[in-house]
C-alpha cells in the first residue's frame, strides 16, 4: 500500500499519511517531506490539507523501529531531525494555506506537525498529547516556539511538564485546534474540503499576505529554538530514561497502539469522571 | 608574512622544529583572528597521541577547536567479533592469533588475555606473515588470525591471502573501513564541524579520491596530515584556509607519504578479497558499507563459516557508566566520564577507549599533564 499521497483538486492538495500507528520511520519522513515539498511548489495548489490517517493524524516518531536499532539514540536523534524538517517545510510554506485536518488521535512530533499548520480541524474523539516527557524526551519539533505562540508560556508549561494529554474540547479552548467536526469521517472530510476550497478560492492573496505578517517573529525565532531543541534532544536521547521509557514502551504496547495513547486515553477517562463528581475542571485549575 | 611550504626533502627533524612550529602557530592565529568559532575533527587515533603528547591544542586559538573522532581501529572493533574471537580462542585444537592491542579490551564477559587465563590458546603476532609461519611449522594445529584494523591492516591481509595461505590458517576479519563513517559524524554533529584531518596511512591506502564527498555532498574541506607537530599544524593552517576561502577540497598535506591517487596495488588487493558491507563500529552504530567482508570465493578461509565461534551469549557494547561510544564520536571528552581516571585506567580499563594507545581515553590518561614547554 501506497501510504503517503498528494492529489490536488481545485487549487486544494490533499496529502494523506495513514502511517501504521502514526509511528513514522526515516522513510516515512523522508518520503511526507518529498510529498510536501511537492505541493508547495504545485502552482495549482493554494491551500494544503494534511490529513494524516484515519486512525492516527500522527504520533512522531517510529519507536519501535528505533528501539530495535544498534544504537537507538543515534537513529532516534536522525528519525526526529527528519520530523523538525517536515514541520519547518510546514511553517514555512508561505505562498500556501495549510490546514490540518485530525480525524485521528496525535502526539509528540505529531501534535506539532498539527499546531504548524495554519487551520486546524478535528474530529470529536481525538486526544492530543503535546508531551515529550512520558518518553524520556525533552521534544524537538519546534514546540518552544509552536506551543507558546499557539496557547501562551503558561498553558505550555503545565502541558510540558505535567506531560497532560488533552481532549479535542479542551485542545479547542486552548487553541490548539480551531473546531471540531462533529459527524462520520465521510462528513468530516467533504466538510474540511469544502472550507479548503473556498478559502483558496476567496481572496487566497488577502490570506497568505496576513500569514507572513502573522508568522514573522515565530519564524525569526525557529533557528535559534531549534538549535536548543536539538542540543537538548541530543543530551535526552543519550540518557538511561530515555532508553527505559523506550522499552517500557516498546514492551507493553507490543507493537500495537502506542502507550502515551493508552495513557493519555485513561487520563482523560479519569478526569471526565472527576468532572463528573466535582467541577474542579482544567480550565478552572489553570484560570487560577 | 611569507607563508611558510614545507618541502619533500625537509629534515625530518624539522617536523619537530620548534621555531617552525611559532611560524605556523603564528600564522594560523592570524588566520583564525578574524574566523567565528569552529570545530575541526581528526580520525586516527595517531593523530589523538600526537597532537596530546606535543600539547598541540595549547598552541591554537581558544575558539579553534580540534576533536577526535572514531580513529582507533583497537576502540571501534566490534565487541561482537571479540566475544568471537574468545569462543574461538577457547575451542580445542584452535590458537588465535591477533595484535597484542586487542588482547585486554573489554568485551561482554571477558577480554582475550583473561580467555588465555582460562586456558584459551591466544598469541600475539607482530605481522600477519607470522600467523603464515606459525601455520606452516604447526599443521596439525587449527590457527585464526583476528585481524582489527582500519585500510592498512586489511590491506596487508588482503595481500597475503591473495598470495595463498596454509590450510590451517582461518580468518576471523574485523576490519573497518573509515569513509563512510564520515557521513555518520556529520549526522550526528550537524552543521557544526567545519573539516576533517584524514587518518595519515589509512589515506595512504586508499588515496584522497575516496573522500570526494565530503566536498560533493558536504561542503566541507578535508586535509591528510602526518604525525609530527608541524604536519598537524601544517593541516591544520591549511584547513583554516580552505574554510576562510569557502572551499571545499580534499588536499593531501602528507605527501612525503600519500599519494593523491593512493597504493594502486594495495587497492586492488583489497577489491580482490573484500566486499564492502554494513558493519558495527562499537557502541556506535551500524554503517553502511563499513566492514571488510571476505568475498564468497575466500569463504574457505573465513573463520566465521568454518568454525564455530558464535558465542552463547548476547553481546554488551560497554558498561553501562562507559562513554566511549560519545567520545569516539567527538561528542564527550574523556574528562565527561565519571569512571575516567577514576574506576577506569590503563591497567583496569572499562571500555576500549581506556586500552590502546590509540584510544582517547588512554591519550588523555597518560600526556594530562604535559604543557607546552616540555615540548
Ligand atoms: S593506523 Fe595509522 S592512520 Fe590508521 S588510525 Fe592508526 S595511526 Fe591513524
Ligand atoms: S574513561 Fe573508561 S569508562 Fe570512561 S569512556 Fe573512557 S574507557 Fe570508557
Amino acid at each position: 500500500m501506497q501510504e503517503i499521497s498528494y492529489q490536488a483538486r481545485n487549487n486544494v492538495g490533499h496529502i494523506k499519511f495513514p502511517i501504521h500507528n502514526g509511528a513514522m520511520d526515516l522513510s516515512h519522513c523522508r518520503q511526507l517531506l518529498h510529498t510536501i515539498e511537492l505541493a508547495k511548489e504545485d502552482h495549482a495548489c493554494k491551500v494544503i490539507i494534511l490529513w494524516g490517517g484515519p486512525d492516527f493524524f500522527s504520533n512522531g516518531i517510529d519507536l519501535n523501529a528505533v528501539h530495535l536499532q544498534y544504537n537507538a539514540s543515534i537513529l532516534a536523534y536522525k528519525n526526529l531531525k527528519a520530523l523538525n524538517n517536515i514541520v519547518h517545510a510546514v511553517l514555512t510554506a508561505n505562498t500556501k494555506l495549510v490546514i490540518s485536518a485530525l480525524q485521528g488521535s496525535a502526539s509528540a512530533g505529531g501534535v506539532m506537525l498539527a499546531i504548524a499548520a495554519d487551520l486546524r480541524y478535528a474530529r470529536k474523539n481525538i486526544v492530543l498529547n503535546p508531551s515529550y516527557a512520558n518518553l524520556g524526551l525533552c521534544g524537538s519539533e519546534y514546540w518552544s516556539v509552536l506551543l507558546p505562540a499557539i496557547i501562551g508560556y503558561g498553558f505550555t508549561q503545565k502541558l510540558i511538564y505535567e506531560a497532560s494529554p488533552v481532549s479535542a474540547a479542551e485542545a479547542l479552548r486552548l487553541g490548539l485546534i480551531h473546531q471540531i467536526i462533529d459527524g462520520e469521517p465521510d462528513t468530516f472530510e467533504e466538510n474540511i474540503t469544502a472550507k479548503a476550497e473556498y478559502l483558496a478560492s476567496t481572496n487566497i492573496n488577502a490570506r497568505l499576505a496576513a500569514k507572513s505578517v502573522l508568522n514573522h517573529h515565530l519564524l525569526a525565532q525557529m533557528e535559534t529554538q531549534v538549535k536548543l531543541e536539538l542540543e537538548k534532544m541530543k543530551d535526552c536521547c543519550n540518557h538511561p530514561e530515555f532508553e527505559s521509557a523506550r522499552g517500557r514502551f516498546v514492551e507493553k504496547n507490543g507493537h500495537q497502539q502506542p502507550l502515551f495513547l493508552n495513557a493519555a486515553a485513561g487520563n482523560i477517562q479519569q478526569k471526565n469522571k472527576r468532572d463528573d463528581q466535582d467541577d474542579n475542571t482544567y480550565e478552572a485549575n489553570d484560570n487560577t | 608574512m611569507k607563508r611558510m611550504t614545507i618541502h619533500k626533502k625537509f629534515n625530518p627533524d624539522a617536523f619537530k622544529d620548534r621555531e617552525i612550529v611559532n611560524r605556523l602557530t603564528q600564522e594560523i592565529k592570524l588566520l583564525a583572528a578574524r574566523m567565528a568559532p569552529l570545530k575541526i575533527m581528526h580520525i586516527c587515533g595517531g593523530h589523538e597521541n600526537a597532537i596530546v603528547r606535543y600539547a598541540i591544542r595549547q598552541f591554537l586559538p581558544a575558539h579553534i577547536k580540534v576533536i577526535a573522532g572514531p580513529g582507533c581501529p583497537v576502540c571501534v572493533c566490534p565487541v561482537e567479533s571479540i566475544d568471537e574471537a574468545i569462543t574461538l580462542a577457547l575451542l580445542p585444537g584452535v590458537t588465535l592469533l591477533t595484535f597484542g592491542d586487542i588482547l585486554r579490551v573489554p568485551a561482554t564477559n571477558s577480554s582475550l588475555e583473561e580467555a588465555r587465563v582460562n586456558g584459551g590458546s591466544v598469541k600475539v603476532v607482530y605481522s600477519p606473515l607470522d600467523a603464515i609461519k606459525l601455520a606452516q611449522h604447526s599443521p596439525q594445529q587449527t590457527f585464526v588470525f583476528f585481524s582489527v584494523g582500519f585500510e592498512t591492516t586489511a590491506a596487508g591481509i588482503a595481500g597475503l591471502i591473495h598470495s595463498g595461505v596454509p590450510e590451517n590458517l582461518f580468518f576471523l576479519i574485523a576490519n573497518r573501513y573509515m569513509p563512510p563513517v564520515l557521513k555518520l559524524l556529520m549526522e550526528v554533529h550537524d552543521d557544526s564541524l567545519q573539516g576533517f584531518l584524514l587518518a595519515g596511512h589509512a589515506t595512504a591506502i586508499t588515496g584522497l579520491g575516496v573522500y570526494d564527498f565530503m566536498r560533493d555532498e558536504f561542503k566541507l574541506p578535508c586535509a591528510t596530515a602526518g604525525f609530527e607537530p608541524v604536519d598537524i599544524l601544517l593541516a591544520i593552517r591549511e584547513l583554516l584556509t580552505l574554510i576562510k576561502n569557502d572551499q571545499h577540497q580534499v588536499i593531501n598535506c602528507y605527501s612525503r607519504v600519500i599519494k593523491n591517487e593512493g597504493n594502486l596495488i594495495a587497492q586492488k588487493c583489497l577489491k580482490e578479497v573484500f566486499d564492502l558491507k554494513p558493519g558495527v563500529w562499537r557502541g556506535i552504530d551500524k554503517v553502511e558499507d563499513s566492514a571488510y567482508v571476505l568475498k564468497d570465493k575466500y569463504a574457505f578461509l573465513d573463520a566465521r563459516k568454518q568454525l564455530a565461534c558464535k558465542p552463547s551469549y548476547p553481546p554488551q557494547a560497554h558498561h553501562p557508566s562507559c562513554l566511549c561510544h560519545r567520545v569516539m564520536l567527538g561528542e564527550v571528552e574523556p574528562q565527561d566520564c565519571k569512571l575516567f581516571k577514576k574506576a577506569c585506567t590503563p591497567s583496569k580499563p572499562f571500555g576500549p577507549c581506556m586500552v590502546s594507545p590509540e584510544g582517547t581515553c588512554h591519550v588523555r590518561y597518560s600526556y594530562s599533564e604535559i604543557k607546552i614547554d616540555s615540548l
